[in-house]
């Protein structure tokens, strides 16, 4: 790959009715420019990070995508003119939560194959010791850090053909992990981008995955992990969950195998997937029950129909049967500290 | 780009066509189910021939033979009413990202002609291979149409298909009229599907 365009803009947040608040412009690439693109794109695992598609209209059409696009295919006054605009759209994007950044924009060219990268630095602060005839700390604050886990990225590669730029790849170690709207401003707001797996269509993935699991196994450890993986993904903070996420977080390393086992291919066991409450319980059939005598009922979703058994209506109020062996017990204080 | 050179590019994707479609077969299968009035949702994929014709008529200055075609592997669901059509979009946009999506119907409101809805959607990373060995395009195409539009859009494309030259005046007047047949034999289902509903059917 031949790096053919490289722009980078400081950037911070600015209101939708005031100029973007950017600074920078065209870097004339030199070797050491290369390396550092090559190294960040090594560092970033692009293949194990979140698929990304653009959000289009009817015709195809998505400002982003057209934009990239002329960043990669286009001379240079139309990838120049396009890395502003990106840099406008992400100071417009971001908001004032978001940390000042540095943007860069990297076009890469292999014949008619193009690869462009997107990065955002947050700035930082770093401390220099002067050590002449004596000794003094410089504080640093136009430095910009790449190991920020606050760091985000986009990786974008093909041709010029109409099926080609459709979507990409996300780095972004935010996302899914905290408000919505802190989180999806990279992916949704800036890149006007989407998971690459449709909410509905992920989450009846997972919860298929646990469901098959739960019914393979009766160790009594392993449903216990399913039961915290189940309750946590419907009941967490945590909006998005890839599923290697889920048997990282919850399972032992026979149980993550074969949940893995469950899904097609690496890419989509990788891939972030925004849970769709009401898809994941139709299709989860889990519930904590509590009954009016303060009993608390948590059963694993193989169970439920099986052992366990509602009956009754809703109007009249539904009834719950178990039966069982008990093969273990535990007390706990009411507020749950054992 | 002759056919032969053509086909043999054609040969080494038509396994990963064969796969995906088989996903696909089997997604849209779930998709569908729960849905009421599918008459028939099925996938293919294109033939070698019908793809080169394709590609000498629309791709031919492109330099990767393939890299523009997004019916390669297509799939179609027939309904039975018009007011299944959204019912059924709103399923698959549940499921897959739209890039495109066409309303075919005749330029002029006096016309009539072939009608279906066109819909171009990325494949999923779930519908993926798991190497990049094997070959899948990014997009699939899905048609979506009514049992009077596939009646009139099957028989028609044959006839026209196979015929070389100007179609006589008479046949596209012939070829208007069933359309016009369809068209309207589709309202007045319509209606009786909201009669049938409306005595509680």
């Amino acid at each position: 790959m031949r790096l053919v365009h490289f722009h980078a803009f400081a950037v911070s947040a600015s209101n939708w009715d005031e100029a973007p608040n950017i600074q920078g412009g065209r870097i004339q690439a030199d070797t050491q420019i290369e390396a550092l693109i090559a190294k960040n794109v090594q560092k970033a695992k692009f293949d194990n990070c979140l698929e990304s598609v653009f959000e289009t209209d009817d015709s195809r059409h998505n400002d982003m995508r057209e934009l990239i696009r002329r960043h990669a295919f286009g001379d240079d006054n139309a990838a120049d003119e396009a890395a502003k605009e990106i840099s406008e759209r992400l100071s417009v994007a971001m908001d004032n939560r978001s940390h000042p950044a540095l943007l860069l924009i990297a076009s890469e060219k292999d014949g008619p194959i193009c690869q462009v990268s997107l990065w955002t630095f947050p700035r930082d602060e770093a401390l220099r010791l002067i050590n002449q005839k004596t000794a003094s700390l410089q504080v640093l604050t136009d430095i910009f850090s790449q190991t920020s886990r606050l760091r985000k990225a986009a990786f974008f590669k093909g041709g010029q053909a109409k099926t080609e730029f459709l979507g990409g790849k996300i780095l972004d170690l935010q996302s899914g992990g905290g408000p919505k709207a802190v989180a999806d401003f990279w992916l949704a707001d800036f890149l006007l981008s989407m998971p690459a797996i449709r909410p509905k269509a992920g989450t009846q993935m997972i919860a298929k995955a646990l469901i098959q699991c739960a019914k393979e196994t009766a160790d009594l450890t392993e449903q216990q992990q399913l039961q915290s993986a189940a309750m946590s993904i419907r009941s967490g903070p945590k909006q998005k969950w890839s599923p290697k996420e889920v048997a990282e977080n919850f399972f032992n390393a026979d149980l993550a195998a074969r949940f893995q086992s469950k899904f097609p291919n690496v890419a989509t066991y990788n891939t972030s997937i925004e849970i769709d409450q009401d898809t994941y319980a139709d299709s989860l059939n889990f519930a904590v029950y509590r009954l009016d005598s303060g009993v608390i009922v948590s059963s694993p979703f193989s169970e439920i129909g099986e052992s366990v058994r509602i009956t009754g209506t809703p109007e009249e109020g539904n009834r719950l049967s178990c039966e069982g062996r008990v093969v273990s017990q535990k007390v706990r204080s009411p507020n749950g500290v054992r | 780009m002759e056919y032969d050179e053509f086909s043999n590019i054609y040969s080494d994707a038509l396994p990963g066509l064969v796969r995906l479609k088989d996903r696909l077969d089997e997604t849209l299968s779930k998709i569908v189910e729960p849905l009421a009035h599918i008459d028939r949702c099925q996938c293919r994929v294109k033939g070698a021939k019908s793809a080169y014709k394709k590609y000498v008529n629309k791709y031919a200055n492109h330099s990767s033979p393939l890299a523009n075609f997004e019916d390669l592997v297509a799939a179609r669901i027939i309904v039975f009413f018009t007011s299944d059509i959204p019912v059924v979009r709103t399923a698959l946009l549940d499921n897959f990202d739209r890039v495109e999506r066409t309303e075919k119907k005749p330029e002029f409101d006096d016309q009539f002609g072939y009608e279906s809805e066109h819909l171009v959607f990325v494949v999923p990373p779930h519908l993926k291979p798991d190497t990049t060995a094997e070959f899948c395009p990014s997009t699939f195409e899905l048609q979506l149409r009514t049992i009077l539009m596939h009646a009139y859009a099957e028989p028609q494309h044959d006839i026209l298909y196979k015929s070389s030259g100007e179609i006589p005046k008479t046949i596209r007047r012939r070829l208007a009229w069933i359309a016009a047949s369809c068209w309207g034999a589709d309202r007045e289902y319509e209606e009786l599907r909201r009669w049938s509903e409306a005595i509680g059917n």
